[in-house]
């Protein structure tokens, strides 16, 4: 591994990124943003209560799940169209940048975007509602959780982007469902060999039990938390490294 | 210089396309890279550009491995493909987003071959014909200053006009450090222009000469009658009559017939190639 990277040639590539597709994202954000606006106008309108205000926020944040991973799996349509990849992989930019480019714009540039748009949204349902107070707290922890939730998760669907070629969005719920039932069912038949008919007993003294909790409270949140989305990441960059047309 | 040494492909669960191919092309020169449906010509021209990676063997470009896809080397190689699709966008608007990307890009040359080719700069891509597309990327791959310009099947949806505008300009872009590969089945087309022919056949490289030394060498007859046939290299039924390629033993240079040399190669390249070889032995 031996990445180039390029600050200036990055911006450039950034740039050229959002204006290609600059048309796809008015219309996008036209179309979810319209629908947000009108529903969010009629519901603080018609039931002013904060619980409705907190029920528009948390749509809010399911369309920044929906629309975000989506958004993420079209990141690579260019490459992964058979008559623009050519000039895609052939543009005079490294690897690294291509991947740093692409997360930056699916990543922190969309959740920034979208951050600024929900502002907007919940200030006008607020403001609707007649509850303009109600704005300090409907983003609160909750919130911030969520957007850390979709840093990491974003990373899933961005290998998904660079590893399937169309409909890569599909693709990669495709495949967290099957890796899902291979967990459940590998999960399923070691807790049916361990605590089974002729099975481990979980002993008196509570190690087993002190063993899982900390698996459960300590190792697999690391492991979401820290390792997850570099992964991700480091798998992405090794798959633009390898991809061929 | 691009250099491909030994090189070892195979698409997937497919036969082996390139078994040990080795072709080395040096700067200064139009390579007309020729061969029939399915012979690997775009393989090969996707191995020079870094966009398929050999099993085995090297590929290397002005010092670098094609497949790491380095951006100094990609800087100096532009690929105009077959098939492509521009986003819908003005013309101005494509090469200001794209340029960028080439530190020796020359705005001057591109608006030259934009008028040699009829097109304005305020026109939007999406109301382009075919032919129009292709020849604004060809005058965008010029105007990059690459030093490897790889064109795979550039006259294809050119009018006639648009071909002969086409070998004018790739002859007047040529200097001596650049490489330019046009791959095509087309082979009229490139009459008059390239300086040595590359001819692929199932992967394999059947003939690579210098235009220069086939006109020296052979001869194109379109009557046959009369001459020996010892003197006959290959010959075909052409209007009633037979034409084909002889040895040139006038001492002068021929006017090279490339659809005639390629049918010649195709059908019987080892006896092409043996005269070749033992030439200077024989006269």
């Amino acid at each position: 591994m031996n990445p180039v990277l390029d600050l200036k040639r990055l911006g450039y590539f950034i740039k050229r990124q959002l204006f290609l597709n600059i048309n796809a994202l008015w219309i996008a954000i036209g179309a979810v943003g319209g629908a947000l606006l009108v529903i969010s106008a009629l519901f603080a309108y018609f039931n002013p209560e904060v619980d409705t205000l907190f029920g528009l926020r948390n749509l809010y944040l399911v369309v920044l799940f929906g629309a975000g991973f989506i958004f993420t799996s079209m990141v690579f349509n260019e490459m992964n169209t058979p008559q623009k990849s050519v000039t895609f992989l052939t543009l005079p930019v490294s690897t690294l940048e291509r991947l740093l480019g692409a997360w930056l714009v699916s990543s922190p540039v969309f959740l920034l975007l979208f951050g600024a748009f929900m502002l907007l949204l919940t200030l006008i349902s607020t403001l609707l509602a007649g509850q303009p107070e109600a704005l300090s707290y409907l983003f609160d922890r909750d919130v911030l959780i969520c957007v850390k939730v979709y840093l990491v998760t974003q990373t899933i669907f961005f290998v998904g982007a660079c590893a399937f070629k169309g409909n890569s969005f599909l693709k990669t719920l495709l495949a967290l469902f099957v890796v899902a039932m291979i967990i459940t069912a590998y999960s399923g038949s070691l807790g049916f060999l361990l605590f089974g008919k002729a099975g481990v007993k979980v002993g008196p003294d509570g190690e087993f039990k002190d063993t899982v909790e900390y698996i459960f409270t300590k190792v697999i949140p690391f492991l979401f938390w820290y390792v997850l989305a570099p992964f991700m990441l480091v798998v992405s960059y090794y798959k633009l490294r390898e991809r061929q047309v | 210089m691009v250099e491909l040494k030994n090189v070892q492909f195979r698409y997937k669960k497919k036969r082996v396309l390139f078994d040990n191919l080795t072709l080395t092309l040096y700067p200064g020169f139009i390579y007309g890279l020729l061969g029939k449906n399915g012979a690997g010509k775009s393989s090969l021209l996707k191995h020079v550009a870094g966009l398929l990676y050999p099993n085995s063997g090297e590929c290397n470009v002005f010092g670098y491995k094609a497949q790491t896809r380095n951006p100094e080397m990609l800087q100096d190689i532009y690929v105009v493909p077959e098939e492509f699709a521009l986003p819908n966008m003005s013309l101005a608007a494509y090469v200001k987003t794209n340029a960028v990307f080439y530190s020796r890009f020359n705005y001057e040359q591109l608006n030259s071959y934009l008028v040699e080719f009829e097109l304005t700069d305020s026109a939007n891509l999406s109301t382009l014909s075919y032919g129009q597309k292709k020849k604004f990327l060809i005058a965008i791959a010029l105007a990059t200053n690459a030093r490897l310009l790889i064109l795979d099947e550039p006259t294809n949806g050119l009018d006639i006009p648009s071909k002969s505008q086409f070998r004018k300009i790739m002859a007047s872009a040529l200097n001596e450090e650049k490489i330019i590969i046009i791959s095509t089945h087309q082979v009229r087309d490139l009459e008059n222009l390239i300086d040595n022919i590359v001819v692929l056949e199932h992967g394999h490289i059947i003939f690579n000469r210098n235009m220069a030394e086939i006109s020296e060498k052979v001869a194109f007859e379109y009557n046959l009658a009369g001459i020996p046939d010892d003197e006959v290299l290959y010959a075909e039924e052409l209007h009633g009559r037979k034409a084909g390629i002889v040895k040139n033993l006038s001492g002068h240079d021929s006017r090279v017939d490339l659809e005639l040399l390629f049918n010649g190669i195709i059908k019987d390249a080892e006896n092409i190639d043996k005269h070749f070889t033992n030439y200077s032995y024989e006269y």
